[in-house]
């Protein structure tokens, strides 16, 4: 395993503990805001104007989305105690949530989205407790399916909205404010580089505005009637649901499907933001991606609290950060407070709400493809082998059929409540039963638990032998297994002595070891230290050309035997993985 | 792992066999520690019968180097097997401590290498 000096990103001028210029802070943070604002406040008004939600609630929603986005933005850069992913990670609302939020409102009513955002947000705190349980669940065709199936069930309500005038309207009012925005977003997204092609999605929507603005369209006098400072009509707020009746546990699993997905989509913004942000690269710091799902918890708690709709990470951060080279926590603490800022700007944010529907169904329509695209990403992260394509395929049109209500709707349309009329709830469903049904079907992992202490090395010994000649290898492959876990255990319980008393009967040890292709896979399972060793064996020079340093002789040894080292640090969990390839002869 | 002591001239041999993992590690270093407790600062150990070192047997090498050579000796090894040879290759350990490819050798060699410690 090649352990060459980490590549420095010189790109990065400001790192996460780096304090920039104030004003280059403010600066990134209000350009964030700009960039996302219209994002923010069109899911909102997109939701409750499909569902004929009242004026008043829509303007007390919006006010309650920029005020928890910014909350949320900056509880994610800030990091207290657990919650936060101490990054620049933009918090907005989703438009995955979109067709659920559509449903909640029409069937149950404002105060029924409340109670399911609440409720839903619940599964996100279990998800970011117990992240390391879940990886082998919610794995890339699982989450990439879905991501992938959300366009789906949401681009019908959006296509709608692309011909939605005011009765009167020009006929070519629609269609042309529509196409403009089309054009001047995916012209410039396509054409431009570097950080104008951020400014994409904003010049379109100005464009459509300005086209809509000609064809009366654009909403003048909402702008005119808002007041600049303001609160909106505090008797607006929805309340809570709490009678907890047959339409809530209808409409619950997808709330909890589409909330767990956008955990999902947390979780790959939270390691994508930590690739950009150091100049080093870094192993991944799981207890950051743990922070960055709780926060958004949090947000989603926040918004069932003040009654609007979801809220996720936005992917714009990674790329602003990527192009600026400020990753600065302080910039996402500025971002956050502009949003809290322009919560209390009702003419301000009057003028995103004045944008005729066609130019807002143009937009989303554009995000909501580049989600799709995203989605497919996701599912080809990690490669894509045949098993792992036939989930995703057969999940995918499962979804669509789903979604159309074509595969048998006498039998389906009603079961659980309609529940499978949702094509991602459906897909989802599907992706995750076969990835069970997969996980099932593999020749059991074999496990080990000990105490956490050297003298379980017999143990361990046995246990390892006992595999190597169960998947056929030999006495070469059993010594490179008995070192690598030797050294793997020494090197972990080094790192907790220096944490304070070890070895006592509470800290176990996990060993759980399969084998797959010609590699076997050793997973070390222990409780909390804080060093990461991915990171220290990437530290360590190529050869050692001088007296080696003591607490290097374990990582040097096991650069050496094992082709992969993968150290995953979770709050009160280390999960360390090695990758040992059988002797060829 | 079994240790076994022969003195030749100034020289105590170690012979050394079975495994120097975490567990058996301890005794090694409290073994070589305890050679030089006693006097005698040169120590070979002969790695014939050693099958099997971990990086905590490195560690009781180390340790047990630097006692020599406070002590006015060194430590040297000879007769490592291949699988030993690589481990302490890999970890730079021969950038401090001399090996040799049989006892004989180690012992013809006495003059170059013993008694240069500190």
């Amino acid at each position: 395993m090649a352990a060459d000096t980490p590549d420095l990103q010189s790109t990065v001028r400001y790192e996460p503990d780096d304090r920039p210029p104030a004003l280059l802070a403010a600066g990134l943070g209000l350009q964030l805001a700009i960039l996302t604002i219209s994002g923010v406040v069109l899911t909102p008004l997109i939701v409750i104007q499909a569902a004929g939600g009242a004026d008043a609630y829509l303007m007390w929603a919006v006010f309650g989305a920029v005020l928890v986005s910014g909350i949320s933005t900056i509880l994610q850069a800030v990091r207290v105690g657990r919650i936060g992913a101490g990054y620049v990670l933009l918090m907005g609302t989703s438009g995955a949530f979109i067709a659920v939020c559509i449903t909640a409102i029409a069937e149950g009513g404002p105060a029924m989205l409340a109670t399911l955002v609440i409720i839903s947000s619940l599964f996100q705190f279990g998800l970011a407790r117990r992240l390391s349980l879940f990886r082998r669940i919610l794995t890339p065709p699982v989450a990439g399916t879905v991501i992938m199936l959300i366009p789906v069930t949401v681009m019908p309500i959006i296509f709608d909205l692309l011909g939605s005038v005011p009765d009167g309207t020009p006929a070519e009012a629609a269609p042309l404010s529509a196409l403009v925005t089309l054009l001047v977003i995916v012209g410039i997204a396509v054409k431009a580089t570097g950080m104008l092609r951020l400014w994409a999605p904003v010049a379109g929507v100005v464009a459509g505005a300005l086209v809509g603005g000609y064809f009366g369209i654009y909403d003048t006098a909402r702008i005119a009637d808002a007041p600049w400072i303001g609160f909106p009509d505090a008797g607006a707020w929805p309340g809570l649901d709490l009678g907890f009746g047959p339409v809530f546990w209808t409409l619950l699993p997808g709330f909890v499907f589409v909330t767990l997905i956008g955990a999902i989509e947390t979780i790959g913004d939270s390691l994508a933001i930590q690739r950009v942000s150091w100049r080093r690269p870094r192993a991944v710091n799981f207890r950051s991606v743990q922070g960055a799902v709780t926060a958004d918890g949090v947000g989603n708690l926040l918004s069932g609290c003040v009654g609007t709709v979801p809220n996720t990470t936005y992917s714009t951060s990674i790329s602003v950060t990527e192009l600026t080279g400020v990753g600065a926590r302080t910039v996402g603490i500025s971002a956050g407070v502009i949003f809290v800022v322009l919560a209390f700007c009702p003419k301000l944010v009057s003028v995103i709400l004045a944008i005729p529907n066609p130019v807002a169904g143009a937009y989303v329509s554009v995000l909501l493809a580049i989600l799709f695209v995203v989605g497919m990403r996701v599912l080809l992260q990690d490669g894509l082998d045949y098993r792992n394509g036939m989930i995703a395929g057969v999940s995918f049109w499962i979804g669509v059929g789903f979604q159309n209500g074509v595969i048998f709707p006498e039998f389906f349309a009603d079961l659980a409540g309609g529940l499978l009329q949702n094509g991602m709830t459906a897909g989802g469903l599907s992706a995750l039963l076969l990835t069970l049904f997969v996980q099932l079907a593999e020749p059991r992992r074999r496990r080990l638990e000990v105490p956490f202490r050297i003298s379980v090395l017999p143990e361990i010994r046995d246990f390892l032998a006992a595999f190597a000649s169960r998947s056929g290898w030999g006495e070469e492959m059993t010594e490179r297994l008995d070192s690598a876990s030797e050294e793997t255990l020494l090197t972990l319980l080094e790192h907790y002595r220096s944490e304070g008393p070890v070895g006592d009967a509470k800290r176990r040890l996990l060993v759980i070891a399969h084998k797959e292709r010609e590699e076997a896979v050793l997973e070390f399972i222990a409780s909390t230290g804080d060093a990461n060793l991915e990171d220290q064996i990437a530290l360590l020079s190529e050869r050692a050309t001088e007296t080696p340093a003591e607490h290097e002789v374990s990582l040097r040894l096991l650069r050496h035997v094992a082709s992969s080292v993968r150290h995953q640090q979770y709050h009160d969990t280390d999960i360390v993985t090695i990758r040992v390839k059988a002797p060829v002869h | 792992m079994e240790f076994e002591e022969q003195k030749h001239g100034e020289v105590v041999v170690g012979l050394v066999s079975g495994r120097v993992d975490g567990l058996a590690a301890p005794d090694l270093e409290k073994n070589l520690n305890d050679i030089v407790e006693r006097g005698d600062k040169d120590v070979l150990l002969d790695c014939s019968g050693m099958d099997y070192i971990s990086s905590a047997g490195l560690r009781a090498l180390l340790v047990g180097a630097r006692a020599c050579q406070q002590s006015g000796g060194n430590l040297a090894l000879c007769a490592l097997k291949p699988e030993c040879k690589k481990v302490l290759e890999v970890s730079g350990f021969f950038a401090f401590l001399e090996s040799f490819d049989t006892r004989e050798d180690a012992l013809a060699a006495e003059q170059d290498w013993a008694g240069r410690g500190a």
